[in-house]
């Protein structure tokens, strides 16, 4: 019996993004995680005695070019080397472009394949194919560089690949399942894409997905694979590697009658929430939908009930506010009221909202918002407004933000 | 929203009471609750809004009921909807419906446009208060009403406050080139940790360089090492030549010296130092040997000289035994003289005091000495004689004492008592002391005091009352008895004013009516005056006159008499004539005459009455003065002044009655008073002018009298004392004189038995110190005749003896037996001291012999050691003196030592050159020269110098390289730093964000206020323009509106085109404009779909009929378009309201 952990897609030294971060006690805890989730899958590999780690690509993150990520990776590479530990490492589109990649010395119990592809044999009856990108881009599927698998042996395949890939994205290494699992392989090592999928089990077609979430976008508990390969049968477990995990979650306030009430019911969605969460600490993404009677007032004291939400997640155990997302609407009774127009503030809002579609408020808003991302750092304006397109969606979506902020202060004013 | 129906439950004094305003139809909707002060309209009032918004926690209106149990219910009309509400005191679900199921507080907020209680009360509740203070803030834009007003009609209160905030809030976040913000502060955080990241980070391929560089650096390092370890070794080599080539020199030179004594053995097994002591301790043995021999010889000799006689060394013994017996004899030489001598005058000292004690001739005084205690005894008995005899002589001195004593006092006795005999008084006459005790003087006398100050006091008192009777000159000496009574006085006085008072009236009257008179008079010749009007009587004197000229015409009948008849005709004609033009005013003047004949009857009549009543009252006065004659008082006196003479009479009578009561009171101490004086006269030198003068000279002979009498009692007591004192001491002399016989008896027994009749009773008696002398005498001398025996005794023995061993040592007596026995002595010493000489001799011999051998021994020791060192050379036998063996020994140490020396240089040059042995080792420095070694070594040393600093050099490049490698760690400072730098961007982009939002908000909103503003005011404006205008009646047809700062001001446009501001208008005007504005806002809310109902409490006060009128049709206007109440407590409003509305209201009473 033999034993292989299969990984990708660590991105080592790729910086988690939350806001929750600016807390800095959060940020001690969480602090490097992506290395803390590598440093986890090598004490696996120790603690399990495998033969080989296998990492299917983007162990680098494409920006990420601090040599201390090599000496790292050098150290705890070498952590498997004195336990006989082999690493078998195919480059990924990350990799093609990072530049650590190419200043490593690599330990001698680590085999990188190159992009021609290529086998080698880890024992008498196993053997590990790859091929790693040569480039930053592969269009093309890489399939055809594999060498075909050698008879009587259990056969070990590694691809860096978007697959099918999604509309709109780029594609990696393109090629289909169904593509895979002729190849006569028995177990596809895959990676690029960063949520977990097992695509097939015989034979066997795992994408492990990314071993620690950066930002909530990838959300979510985030695993490795552990291989066992007994008399030629492959069976596959699941092994935890997130140090801190990221969520989103929705709570339906209606029937909070009072400020005291939404309280309760927060505290005790929260509990549920720590329950679901599997890492010692979780950042989450909460959003609050339903009617509330106090519609105005939630919106317009929205910091009041972040800083309150933040205490309580404290306090329900290290779980972090990511963001407080707002998507309520105003309570049945009041419905009217709030959306009419007969009222002063309804018609201010009307009147507002008027205003906002006039061409002449367009072209100030604009100017102010280019005003404004003129004076960020240059990647964060590219960010928010790559093209004039952005920006005029941009420039919507803030008006139509300032309208509901001004509005809610103005009917908080006057229901308070 | 209207209210169909009211019900005050529980509520300030209501219980159960409701108004039903009926269901609202196509009448205007305008009620009038009246009622007078303190009915309750205010409640009502207060117990819709009370519906509308909840009860406070301090409630004003649970006076009556408790505010737990405070309840208002109201039927309400909403959308055309029929809802039953009822509002509790409760915290929580105050609002309930019909079925008592709470409902939340929206089902009736919703419906009240957003107004809070207080906009409420300002806007549509106004009494005195709100509509004065809510008018002032709308119409000064002040305030959230006025805002409201301004600004909009309803729900948009304090939003300027509220875009204040947003733009504030914005600012924060960004603003342009503001380097405060939260972006600036974000952006400047985010360049910090750039920088550091730039400063503290290595990138992969520098990393690579790095390694590259640091192992050329760790080769370049070795290549150095090398040559320099190479340059050493040379080195090392030249120096090992230089310092070998002086040592070979020094081999050869010792290998050929050691040649030279091949039979030195190889090493010496002795110390030689051990030679140069054997040497030494030689010597010295030989020395004492020689000396030593010597000494014995001479010491034998002395020894052989001394002899000695046995039979004296024993004689010692014998003369120690008499050594005390010697002591005692040389003792008794010396004292036997003294000591007969002392026997001699002791015998003539008792002889002496024998003779003093009187012995007669012959008696052995010894036997006159007694022993100690008899003379005690003796010496006693004689004090205790004397003793006696001196108490009988005390006491009877004390006797003579005492009866002298007594003597004085019986005279003194005799003398007092003569003295008080012979005073002036009789005998038998009383004293003084008695009579003031027998009238207790002491109570007495403040009872008389009080008894003359009561008198005096009455008596002064009626002296004064007597003295008020005074009248004019009249004075009464004593009270002359009263001619009337008091009652017939006061009768008099009375009946006096009563007739002076009808005096005065009749006068009046008497005045009054002449004033009539005259002024009827007066009126009468004002009618006549002129003559225009005669009077009845000139009428009559000219028709007399007429008739009289008739008469005398017809007499005469010529032209004169007719002319004269003419004239007179004529004026009467005239007075005719006029008489009869003036018919009335003759009327009056008749009447006139008719009062004035009644005004003069009227006068007459009062005088008659004057004159009445004047003769009465001078008789009252008459009989007055007859009284007042009686007593001699001076008249005319008036009756009052009689009734108050007569008042002082009765008063002076009372106090003279209360000096005789007083009088009678203290009759008894006055006489008492008076028997006291009586009872002293005779008593005292002179004859005491009242009681305190005889007093006082009582006082002064009693105590005279006590002080006589104590003088004689004293001199008795003395007397008897005295007498007492005497007869004590004559028992005690008595007694003393038993004592003395008794003395001296006991004495002469005593002489009798110690000494019988040898001595003279009377000598002992005189002294006792002869006996005492004799004793001490006897004593001395028994002493002395003792030791006189004993000398004697013992020097006879020493003579014997010393006799006796003089003979058995054939020593010759010499003159005393003393002398012999020092004889005896020296022979003795001298045997002693030969015998002892002898033997001293004798030990020195025995120890020089003994060191004699030892010296000899050690010789012989030494020698044999010599032999043994000597054994270890080769040719001992030649080596049997010291001397010759040191020389050998020394020799052969020379050799040794050199044989070492050159071991260790053979040695040091083996290991310096490093061979194996000396023949390689001169093989290597053949041919070597130091001169040849100098110049290779200073080439050397340049060589290693260069090598040197290229090693270091190379040390420092790889150190360094090193060093920089190192930095690269696996450490997370960068991955952390990158990781703050992805937050930061985070917290940028969300404050970038947040103030686009509120910028952009705050422009939408600004903007939509300023447009909704514009909207609504000009409504607002035109709506309270119509309805001043009606309520003024066109004075103020416009309003305008002012800014000030940066609000608004409104101000009212009269006719004239003149502005007004609300402060400078009337009260009334300013009400009716902020009236006006109040229905202009209704109106507004109205159009916007807002309901209320619409209150006043009595604000038309201050309002006169017309523009009551003109408020009245304003009520009902805003009663056609919602609910409109007014609450007044004033009639004339209710009616005025019915007439002027189209429609009349409809009256609530309470």
């Amino acid at each position: 019996m033999i034993k292989i952990l299969h990984t990708a897609d660590i991105h080592l030294d790729s910086p988690l993004r939350s806001l929750a971060l600016r807390d800095a006690e959060l940020r001690e805890t969480v602090m490097a995680a992506s290395r803390k989730a590598f440093s986890r899958l090598v004490d696996v590999a120790l603690s399990e005695q495998v033969s080989a780690l296998l990492i299917a690509g983007d162990l680098f993150d494409g920006k990420e070019r601090s040599a201390r990520t090599g000496a790292y990776l050098t150290s705890e590479l070498d952590r498997l080397r004195a336990a006989g530990v082999k690493v078998f490492y195919i480059k990924g589109n990350h990799d093609a472009e990072n530049p650590i990649t190419g200043s490593l010395d690599l330990p001698d119990n680590v085999h990188v394949f190159d992009a021609r592809g290529g086998k080698v044999q880890l024992t008498d009856e196993v053997w590990v194919h790859g091929v790693s990108f040569a480039q930053k881009h592969a269009p093309d599927s890489l399939l055809p560089r594999f060498q075909p698998p050698v008879a009587g042996a259990v056969n070990v395949a590694m691809l860096h690949s978007s697959l099918a890939g999604a509309e709109g994205h780029d594609v990696y290494a393109p090629c289909r399942v169904a593509d895979l699992t002729a190849m006569g392989f028995d177990y596809w090592a895959l990676g690029h894409i960063h949520k977990r999928q097992v695509h097939n089990e015989t034979p066997w077609v795992v994408m492990p997905g990314i071993p620690q979430g950066r930002d909530i976008g990838e959300a979510g508990p985030k695993s490795a694979s552990l291989l066992t390969i007994e008399s030629d049968k492959i069976t596959v477990t699941e092994v935890p590697t997130s140090v801190v995990e990221f969520l989103h979650s929705t709570l339906d306030i209606t029937g909070a009658e009072d400020d005291d009430a939404l309280r309760r019911m927060l505290r005790e969605h929260l509990s549920e929430l720590r329950l679901r969460i599997s890492t010692p600490t979780g950042v989450v993404r909460l959003t609050l939908k339903g009617h509330s009677k106090r519609y105005w007032q939630i919106l317009r004291d929205r910091d009041v009930w972040t800083e309150h939400l933040c205490d309580m997640m404290r306090a329900a155990g290290d779980l972090w506010l990511d963001k407080l997302v707002l998507d309520i609407a105003p309570h049945e009774i009041d419905a009217n009221s709030a959306t009419d127009t007969t009222g002063a503030v309804g018609e201010l809002s009307a009147t507002m909202q008027a205003i906002s579609a006039e061409p002449g408020f367009a072209s100030i808003a604009q100017e102010e918002v280019t005003a404004v991302l003129q004076d960020l750092p240059p990647a964060l304006r590219a960010r928010l407004m790559p093209d004039e397109a952005a920006r005029d969606a941009l420039t919507q979506e803030l008006a139509q933000g300032g309208v509901n902020r001004v509005l809610a202060l103005m009917k908080g004013a006057e229901n308070s | 929203m209207r209210l169909q129906r009211l019900d005050l439950d529980r509520f300030g004094h209501f219980t159960d009471r409701s108004f039903d305003f009926g269901t609202g139809g196509d009448r205007p909707d305008f009620h009038i609750i009246y009622g007078p002060n303190e009915a309750g309209k205010t409640t009502t009032m207060e117990a819709a809004l009370r519906l509308f918004y909840g009860f406070p926690m301090r409630e004003s209106y649970a006076f009556k009921h408790p505010r737990n149990n405070l309840q208002v219910s109201a039927t309400l009309e909403i959308d055309g909807k029929v809802r039953r509400f009822a509002r509790l005191p409760k915290r929580s679900g105050s609002l309930i419906d019909e079925s008592g199921t709470a409902l939340p507080e929206a089902a009736l907020s919703a419906h009240l446009a957003g107004l809070s209680e207080e906009d409420y009360r300002q806007l549509l509740c106004l009494d005195d208060v709100t509509i004065e203070r809510g008018g002032e803030e709308i119409a000064n834009a002040q305030g959230d009403i006025g805002r409201l007003l301004f600004s909009a009609a309803a729900g948009v209160a304090d939003l300027s406050g509220v875009l204040d905030g947003v733009r504030e809030q914005a600012d924060t976040l960004w603003k342009k080139r503001g380097r405060t913000t939260r972006i600036a502060e974000l952006k400047r955080e985010l360049a910090e940790i750039e920088s550091e990241i730039r400063d503290r980070d290595v990138t992969a391929s520098a990393w690579k360089g790095l390694k590259h560089a640091l192992s050329q650096a760790q080769h370049s390092e070795e290549e150095a090492r090398a040559i320099r370890d190479a340059l050493f070794a040379t080195k090392a080599r030249i120096e090992s030549q230089r310092r070998a080539l002086p040592l070979m020199a020094e081999i050869n030179t010792l290998e050929a010296r050691i040649e030279a004594h091949p039979d030195v053995p190889e090493q010496l097994d002795f110390d030689p130092e051990r030679l140069i002591a054997l040497r030494t301790d030689h010597g010295t043995a030989t020395a004492n040997i020689e000396r030593l021999s010597k000494e014995i010889a001479a010491l034998e000799k002395q020894v052989a000289e001394i002899t000695v006689d046995p039979k004296h060394l024993e004689l010692a013994e014998h003369l120690d035994a008499l050594h005390d017996l010697s002591i005692r004899d040389r003792g008794a030489q010396l004292d036997l003289t003294r000591r007969k001598d002392e026997l001699h005058a002791a015998e003539a000292a008792m002889i002496r005091a024998a003779q003093d004690l009187g012995a007669k001739h012959g008696v052995d005084p010894q036997s006159l000495a007694l022993s100690q205690a008899e003379i005690a005894q003796l010496e006693q008995a004689r004090d205790a004689l004397h003793d006696a005899r001196n108490s009988v002589l005390n006491e009877a001195r004390e006797l003579a004492d005492l009866a002298e004593k007594r003597d004085a006092a019986k005279e003194a006795v005799a003398t007092t008592e003569t003295a008080s005999k012979t005073a002036d008084a009789p005998i038998d006459a009383p004293r003084v002391t008695d009579i003031l005790a027998r009238f207790d003087v002491d109570r007495l006398a403040p009872a008389h005091a009080t008894a003359l100050q009561a008198i005096r006091a009455a008596e002064a008192k009626a002296r004064k009352s007597l003295s008020a009777l005074r009248m004019g000159a009249v004075t009464f000496g004593t009270l002359p008895p009263c001619p009337g009574t008091h009652a017939q006085a006061q009768l008099w006085a009375d009946r006096h004013v009563e007739l002076t008072r009808a005096v005065q009236d009749a006068r009046e009257k008497r005045a009054e009516h002449r004033e009539t008179l005259a002024a009827l008079t007066a009126r009468a010749e004002a009618l006549t005056a002129g003559g225009a009007l005669a009077s009845d009587s000139e009428e009559e004197t000219l028709f007399a006159a007429r008739e009289a000229r008739w008469a005398e015409h017809l007499s005469t009948l010529d032209a004169d008499s007719a002319r004269t008849f003419r004239e007179a005709l004529l004026q009467h004609d005239t007075a005719m004539k006029t008489r009869v033009a003036h018919a009335s005013e003759l009327g009056q003047l008749r009447q006139i005459e008719q009062d004035k004949a009644e005004a003069q009857t009227r006068v007459e009549h009062a005088e008659t009455r004057l004159k009445e009543a004047e003769a009465d009252c001078t008789a009252l006065e008459a009989t007055v003065a007859s009284a007042a004659e009686q007593v001699e008082l001076p008249t005319p006196l008036t009756p009052a002044e009689w009734l108050d003479w007569v008042d002082r009479h009765a008063t002076a009578e009372e106090d003279a009655e209360a000096v005789s009561a007083t009088q009678e009171a203290h009759r008894n101490t006055l006489e008492r008073t008076e028997r006291l004086c009586a009872a002293l006269a005779p008593l005292l030198p002179f004859d005491p002018i009242d009681l305190d003068e005889a007093m006082l000279a009582a006082r002064q002979i009693a105590e005279a009298e006590r002080h006589q009498a104590e003088t004689i009692a004293k001199a008795g007591d003395h007397l008897a004392q005295v007498q007492r004192d005497l007869d004590k001491r004559e028992a005690k002399h008595q007694a003393a004189q038993a004592a003395e016989s008794e003395a001296l008896k006991n004495w002469h027994a005593l002489i009798e038995a110690f000494l019988g009749d040898r001595v003279c009773p009377d000598t002992v008696m005189a002294s006792l110190a002869p006996l005492r002398d004799l004793r001490e005498q006897e004593k001395a001398r028994a002493t002395a005749q003792q030791r006189v025996e004993a000398m004697e005794a013992d020097q006879a023995r020493f003579a014997r003896e010393v006799t006796h061993l003089a003979q058995t040592h054939g020593l010759e007596f010499r003159d005393s037996a003393a002398e012999t026995y020092a004889a005896l002595k020296d022979l003795c010493e001298q045997a002693r001291t030969a015998h002892e000489k002898a033997e001293d001799l004798f030990d020195v011999i025995t120890r020089a012999q003994a060191q004699l051998s030892a010296n000899t021994n050690r010789l012989r020791e030494i020698d044999q050691e010599v032999a043994t060192i000597a054994a270890a050379f080769p040719d001992p036998g030649a080596l049997t003196d010291i001397d010759a063996l040191r020389l050998r020994t020394q020799q052969a140490a020379q050799v040794i030592s050199e044989r070492a020396e050159l071991a260790r240089l053979r040695q040091t040059v083996t290991t310096e050159l490093d061979v194996e042995d000396m023949d390689a080792a001169r093989t290597r420095l053949a041919n070597l020269s130091l001169a040849e070694l100098d110049a290779e070594t200073q080439s050397n040393q340049a060589d290693l110098a260069r090598a040197e600093d290229a090693l270091t050099q190379a040390i420092e490049r790889r150190s360094t390289a090193a060093e920089a490698l190192k930095q690269v760690t696996g450490d997370a400072d960068i991955a952390t730093l990158e990781e703050k730098k992805a937050t930061l961007e985070l917290e940028l982009e969300e404050a970038a964000r947040a103030h686009l939002e509120l910028s952009l908000g705050h422009y939408l909103a600004s903007d939509a206020i300023r447009r909704y503003r514009d909207s609504h005011r000009s409504g607002m404006m035109a709506a309270t323009e119509r309805c001043f205008s009606d309520l003024t009646h066109g004075t103020y047809p416009t309003l305008s509106t002012q800014p000030d700062r940066d609000a608004e001001v409104l101000m009212a446009v009269d006719t004239n085109g003149t502005s007004k501001r609300a402060s400078e208008m009337s009260k009334g005007t300013r009400f009716q404009l902020y009236l006006a504005l109040r229905a202009a806002a209704h109106e507004q809310l109205v159009a916007q779909g807002t309901c209320l109902p619409f209150f006043c409490d009595d604000i038309f006060e201050t309002f006169d009929e017309d523009r009551t009128s003109a408020a009245c049709r304003v009520m009902e206007t805003i009663g056609r378009r919602g609910q409109a109440i007014y609450l007044t407590h004033h009639r004339h409003v209710v009616d005025i309201a019915k007439k002027v509305c189209d429609t009349p209201p409809v009256v609530h009473e309470i």
